[in-house]
């Protein structure tokens, strides 16, 4: 792994949902320029954690750092602002706005549309879907959504980009397009947190994996320290 | 030809064809002046234009607003007592009443915005009759009698009331929805049109992406509530008698709500048309039947409203925008499988 300064660091996590503890005092990092990977069974707080980093919900106690700052109490717009994209478990595109619509509604507001144009033509020929950039995004494939809605995430330029299930629900050759992109991005300086079941592509993927159990991180390290993990395997496969 | 050139042809004919019937439109009081034609004409201009207004929010934002009889009812009042009141110009007073309106749709709406869907349908309209009961039984303001304007000599726009014909009245409210269009074709093709849109598509990801879902509802909310106002002026310089119960009503908030939704909500020219469409068909109903039964005029648009939005739900642009898309479209996308890039 590179031995990089961590670009977010979260520290004693949690969150409740009236009685259930959704999340459980986890602390970890993301490394700068590092694809950090998110694991764990249904349920066990991957999906909460991404929502806490982007403040869709509210942090019932510890702290989430950015570049040294604390994300804690801002709201969801401004901390995509402070450089932070997402992607959603089920894809969540402007279905009524055509593909190139969707990436200007991602330009910032301190930017201009004539400016932005070239960059929002350059990424759907990156993501290849420049030939449907007429379209409305309802009408293209399930796949090309999961691109688009990637894409449109990279618009704003952030430094670090929260994948929800970026392969699931497309097909095997389409996975290793979007493997490709994200590898291709973090070489030119990004940096991912990636939620994911697929447990081949995950562990081909990434840097470090963060494993959870109920809430509780259980594990951290190389795919390879994750893969012959106690406990891992026993949350994953029972005893 | 290239279809560059083809497609700027065709931008050149739809720009004439517009130029024309907008000169057409602008000379119809010099071919006739008769009053009720005036009329229909009027009020289809103005009803287009408050249901342009809506469309802002409602269409283009997707917050359903209930409210819009509220505001068109401050402006009319604002305007209408500032005039009695202490003599201030309606034209002034027509900017006060936009003002006023704004702020009030600013603190109405802060706390409206985080609900979400049905609900602020629902405190929409309840903001809306809370206001028109306040006006129907607050004195001040002439409570169940209203507010009656005083007929002013002579015609001139600053006194903004023409008594010797109706034309005045004509050219000020086509002006008005002239601007108003152009104002909703700027924002369509500004950045803020597209957050607008996306905002609507999806407030989650909208947010996800840097978007203010509540700055940009707000922007919307005051655009569209300083033109319901507006309007409110207008109509009250139009008729000069202004009660609660006959302009603040659920009634008159349709009646502009109606006219987007057929037209089609969130396109520039929907509200215009589905107002073409309903005003005179409304007027016509009325005029034939409605001396036959109370309210026939009623049953006839609701059960026009059922038909379209059954057959078009997305109104009649919706439906056009639809169907010249489609063609383009099935081209790229066949292109996009068969190379492979679907998944």
């Amino acid at each position: 792994m590179r031995n990089k300064k961590p670009i977010l660091r979260i520290r004693n996590l949690t969150k409740r949902f009236g009685g259930l503890v959704a999340l459980d005092n986890c602390s970890f990092d993301v490394e700068e320029n590092a694809i950090v990977g998110l694991i764990g069974p249904n349920g066990s707080g991957k999906t909460t954690m991404l929502n806490l980093i982007n403040g869709y919900h509210k942090i019932d106690g510890g702290y989430i750092y950015f570049k040294d700052e604390t994300l804690n109490g801002l709201k969801t717009h401004q901390i995509a602002r402070k450089g932070i994209g997402r992607t959603f478990q089920i894809v969540k595109v402007f279905k009524k706005m055509t593909v190139l619509e969707n990436m200007l509604a991602g330009v910032p507001e301190w930017l201009s549309l004539e400016e932005m144009m070239n960059k929002a033509i350059e990424l759907l020929n990156f993501v290849n879907l420049i030939q449907v950039k007429d379209n409305y995004a309802e009408d293209i494939s399930y796949g090309q959504q999961k691109l688009l809605e990637f894409a449109r995430a990279l618009m704003p330029d952030p430094e670090l980009m929260l994948l929800d299930e970026p392969v699931s629900g497309i097909n095997p050759a389409m996975i290793s397009k979007m493997l490709d992109y994200i590898r291709e991005l973090r070489d030119m300086g990004k940096t991912f947190l990636v939620v994911e079941h697929n447990m081949p592509v995950i562990m081909g993927l990434c840097d470090k994996i963060v494993a959870l159990g109920q809430g509780k991180k259980i594990a951290e390290g190389t795919p390879k320290e994750i893969r012959n993990d106690e406990r891992v395997v026993e949350v994953y496969l029972g005893e | 030809m290239k279809l560059e050139e083809v497609k700027e042809a065709l931008r050149q004919k739809r720009f004439y064809a517009a130029l024309a019937a907008l000169i057409i439109l602008f000379i119809i009081p010099l071919v006739t002046s008769r009053p009720f034609i005036m009329d229909i004409f009027i009020m289809t201009f103005l009803w287009a234009f408050l249901a342009g207004a809506w469309n802002i929010l409602g269409g283009y934002v997707g917050q359903f607003s209930l409210g819009p009889s509220a505001f068109f009812g401050i402006g009319a009042y604002t305007s209408s007592l500032l005039f009695i009141w202490l003599g201030v110009p309606p034209l002034l007073g027509m900017v006060v009443g936009a003002i006023l309106s704004s702020g009030v749709a600013l603190v109405i709406s802060y706390p409206s915005f985080r609900l979400r869907g049905h609900y602020f349908v629902l405190i929409t309209l309840a903001f809306a009759e809370i206001l028109r009961i306040a006006f129907l039984n607050w004195r001040l303001v002439g409570g169940a009698y209203g507010v009656w304007m005083p007929v002013i000599h002579p015609d001139s726009l600053y006194n903004f009331q023409f008594h010797a014909t109706k034309a005045p009245y004509y050219h000020i409210v086509l002006i008005s929805l002239l601007l108003e269009l152009i104002l909703v074709y700027k924002i369509e093709k500004s950045k803020i049109g597209y957050y607008f849109e996306a905002i609507r598509e999806d407030e989650d990801a909208a947010e996800a992406l840097g978007i203010s879902a509540t700055k940009y509802k707000l922007i919307a909310a005051v655009i569209s509530s300083a033109l319901f106002a507006i309007g409110g002026t207008f109509f009250a310089q139009y008729v000069l008698i202004i009660r609660a119960p006959d302009i603040m009503t659920l009634d008159r908030t349709l009646s502009i709500v109606f006219p987007a939704i057929i037209g089609g909500m969130g396109t520039t020219l929907g509200p215009i048309l589905g107002s073409f469409i309903l005003t005179p068909v409304d007027y016509m109903i009325r005029a034939t039947l409605g001396g036959l039964y109370r309210g026939v005029h009623m049953i006839l648009e609701g059960a026009f409203l059922m038909v379209i939005v059954i057959i078009m739900p997305s109104g009649i642009m919706g439906l056009v925008k639809r169907k010249t898309y489609a063609r383009k479209a099935a081209k790229t996308l066949r292109i996009s499988l068969e190379k492979g890039v679907a998944g």
